[in-house]
């Protein structure tokens, strides 16, 4: 059974949806933060998500933390590009995050148990003390009853994310997943973070990018047209050059448009990949280090970029996983999509 | 896709819980129907309103290595043993699998607190490595090192699901190819952070946690790490390996209802069983016993009930519906752990013949057969089905088989 994205979402600094992302990729500007005096910080921030459609769409919209916002952002314009309005109970959500739900620990973790009662512990709060949240609020506010799963698998748990999609789709469980990652970086992540050498040269990042995973059968069933099939996800420890030229020897197609790597800007390509020459990106560079968010985004980019013409062919979405695991996302863009 | 699929068995287990180190402790506590709840010890509960039950391991030193790490320590050793891994097990056609709710959340309280303060200077190296550390992914990688697993490696953070979605994960790892063994299952530590958290919601037990009783008023935290080897048969075969179990099928759905209470009619957890049946090709009348969520709070276990009742509403009228039973009275909730727990138990059940009991049980919510009192022989145990619910709306079921 093919596999189509029918829709994307996404959040980042550079905007809601594909436009947001356009930004970002041609260089829109990062923040500078400063988490105590002199100690300054390139940050790829959303800020205060204004999104009055989601904030529409769901009543509950106010209660939800920064984290399970940009998840319930760009899952509502994944919906909202695939077309899928109504009848979608059986849709499901699977989505990856590296740090999940920090940002509510640590608002949760200011409660008082110092007198004779503990005060101060926030039953609001706490209902967003799980890395799971965004998909829940995302399942209950969008009436998605399908496989609902949270993959807090690093910086690869997005495409790990959609690495299981594929199998819950193949398997016929569900029509459709929204499949993604998201993150919200912290202060305190940022305090941590700036002596950390392995991520000296990185711009932390935060957002979400999301897609919906489609069965072709039940795309031509809605008569909706995919934006690019998705081949498959490999999955490999090794070098970055093995998993890549694993990934496109295992899912073969037509030539290679596209190899979106997640090595930041400043670290160079293996040699083995310099043949795709100019068609190699690093998405990070502009994105920055979106953590468990980045495989989502970089999904998002790669689409932005099909539709803008600027490759065709194959494309493989590299991230990086836990340990020396790599996962890279193989998609076939469709050059017509009324013909998907 | 389904005839060409491998099966999957079980040829290890181990764990450690309340109920003290290793699989038969935990076993001999749980047929006995004996609860191994009492009053907390990592901290001094004195400031919630006399609530102050805990299902805390015992024993485990305090001597600076995170406790979450403890607990699959303790758990690996059993399990590895069990299963005779060694050398030959190594490598990249191993992969581990864990699911967790907070991971070692309670190394974060200074951390969390400190940052309000911000003293100077600050952080210190350790503060950075604790923050590093207190993540999820943590003993996954501990736990892939320790085995000497280079395969693939996922954590699933999805609450009191997590575990056992972990196991469906690891066997959609097995069924695709991409291992020929897996370790997986959960842990969970008992932490100030989350039993102040279950406390402000109103979830806690004021006594002894009482599943699918009338008079059960909330539910026990509790604290542990559960691993199971997962083998294609093949592998298992292969190597000699003494089959325990069968992993048959996995689902899991969301209720799509509310973020903390479960939909009251178990829509969600119907779902999850439908599709685990579906997974293994059963119907409900094929399976013998349930191990069931039951955690002792007034919504989760009459929405069980509701879901068990539509279930198996047409056996319950023939007199042939399984028993059910919640084990979470003698172990208290292992949140993260719960779903490994509970078809590590299924499976012991499987093994013995026997129906674990509802301990602290004594009038049942619906007319189902909740094996109150202690342990009980069936006649034919074949298939056990496990379910699990949580936070988020999310539910999961696990079918377990005997060893063939």
């Amino acid at each position: 059974m093919r596999l189509l994205i029918t829709g994307v979402g996404a959040v980042c600094h550079g905007g809601l949806g594909l436009p947001g992302v356009r930004a970002a990729l041609a260089g829109a500007p990062f923040d500078e933060e400063q988490v105590r005096p002199g100690d300054g910080h390139a940050v790829a921030r959303v800020g205060h998500l204004t999104d009055p459609d989601s904030a529409a769409a769901y009543r509950r919209w106010g209660q939800l933390d920064a984290y399970s916002r940009y998840g319930f952002a760009a899952s509502r314009l994944a919906l909202v590009d695939a077309g899928w309005d109504d009848d979608r109970a059986e849709v499901g959500i699977q989505l990856g995050t590296s740090f999940g739900c920090m940002e509510e620990n640590q608002k949760f973790d200011r409660y008082d148990s110092s007198g004779d009662v503990v005060k101060g512990a926030s039953p609001l709060v706490f209902k967003g003390t799980v890395d799971n949240a965004p998909a829940g609020w995302v399942a209950v506010a969008f009436r998605l009853k399908g496989p609902n799963a949270t993959f807090v698998s690093g910086d690869g748990a997005a495409l790990e994310a959609l690495w299981s999609a594929e199998g819950v789709l193949q398997a016929g469980r569900a029509p459709g997943l929204l499949v993604g990652g998201v993150e919200r970086v912290t202060d305190l992540q940022l305090l941590l973070h700036e002596r950390d050498s392995a991520k000296q040269g990185v711009v932390p990042a935060e957002g979400a990018g999301v897609v919906l995973l489609e069965r072709e059968d039940s795309a031509a069933q809605r008569g909706v047209a995919g934006r690019a099939e998705l081949l498959g996800v490999h999955r490999q420890r090794g070098t970055l050059a093995d998993a890549v030229l694993g990934a496109l020897a295992r899912f073969e197609g037509a030539d290679v448009g596209r190899v979106a790597l997640a090595l930041p800007a400043d670290q160079p390509v293996p040699a083995e990949l310099a043949e795709f020459g100019d068609r190699l990106t690093q998405p990070k560079a502009t994105l920055g280090e979106a953590y468990g968010a980045y495989g989502g985004l970089a999904l998002a980019a790669t689409l932005a970029e099909l539709e803008d013409g600027a490759w065709s062919g194959r494309a493989a979405v590299h991230a990086f996983g836990e340990g020396d695991e790599h996962f890279v996302a193989v998609l076939q863009g469709l050059d017509d999509r009324r013909n998907a | 896709m389904a005839a060409e699929r491998p099966r999957v068995v079980v040829t290890g287990m181990g764990m450690v819980s309340a109920a003290g180190d290793g699989i038969e402790a935990a076993w001999s506590a749980l047929t006995a129907g004996r609860p191994c709840l009492s009053r907390i010890q990592l901290f001094d509960p004195s400031g919630y309103n006399g609530v102050e039950l805990g299902g805390e391991a015992q024993h485990l030193p305090r001597n600076g290595t995170p406790r979450g790490l403890q607990l699959l320590g303790v758990a690996a050793d059993e399990v590895l043993t069990d299963a005779g891994w060694g050398e030959a097990q190594r490598g990249p056609r191993t992969a581990v699998v864990l699911g967790t709710c907070q991971g070692d959340i309670g190394d974060a309280e200074e951390i969390h607190r400190r940052f309000d303060d911000r003293p100077q200077p600050w952080p210190s190296d350790e503060n950075r490595s604790a923050f590093a550390g207190y993540r999820p992914g943590r003993g996954t990688a501990w736990l892939a090192d320790r085995v000497g697993a280079t395969g693939p490696t996922s954590t699933v953070g999805m609450v009191c699901v997590s575990s056992s979605v972990a196991i469906v994960h690891a066997l959609d790892l097995l069924r695709r190819g991409e291992a020929d063994r897996v370790i997986c299952g959960g842990f969970e530590v008992f932490s100030q952070f989350v039993f102040t958290g279950f406390w402000c919601i109103g979830a806690l037990a004021s006594g002894p946690l009482r599943p699918f009783d009338e008079a059960r008023d909330g539910t026990v935290l509790g604290e542990g790490a559960v691993l199971m080897t997962l083998e294609t048969e093949a592998s298992a075969k292969a190597r000699g390996a003494r089959i325990r179990g069968e992993i048959l099928g996995g689902g899991y759905a969301a209720d799509a209802f509310h973020m903390t209470a479960p939909d009251p009619d178990g829509g969600g957890l119907q779902r999850a069983v439908r599709q685990a049946l579906a997974d293994a090709g059963l119907g409900p009348a094929d399976i013998d016993y349930v191990c069931a969520h039951g955690t002792g709070t007034r919504f989760n276990d009459a929405m069980e009930a509701k879901a068990f009742g539509a279930l198996f509403g047409e056996l319950a009228a023939e007199g042939t519906m399984p028993p059910i039973s919640g084990l979470k009275s003698v172990f208290g909730h292992t949140l993260g752990a719960a779903g490994a727990l509970d078809a590590a138990m299924s499976i012991r059940a499987l093994e013995e013949g026997l129906l674990p009991p509802t301990a602290s049980h004594d009038s049942g919510i619906a007319e189902f057969d909740f094996v109150p009192g202690a342990a009980r022989p069936a006649d034919s145990l074949r298939v056990a089905l496990s379910t699990n619910s949580a936070f988020g709306g999310n539910n999961s079921a696990l079918l377990v088989g005997a060893a063939s």
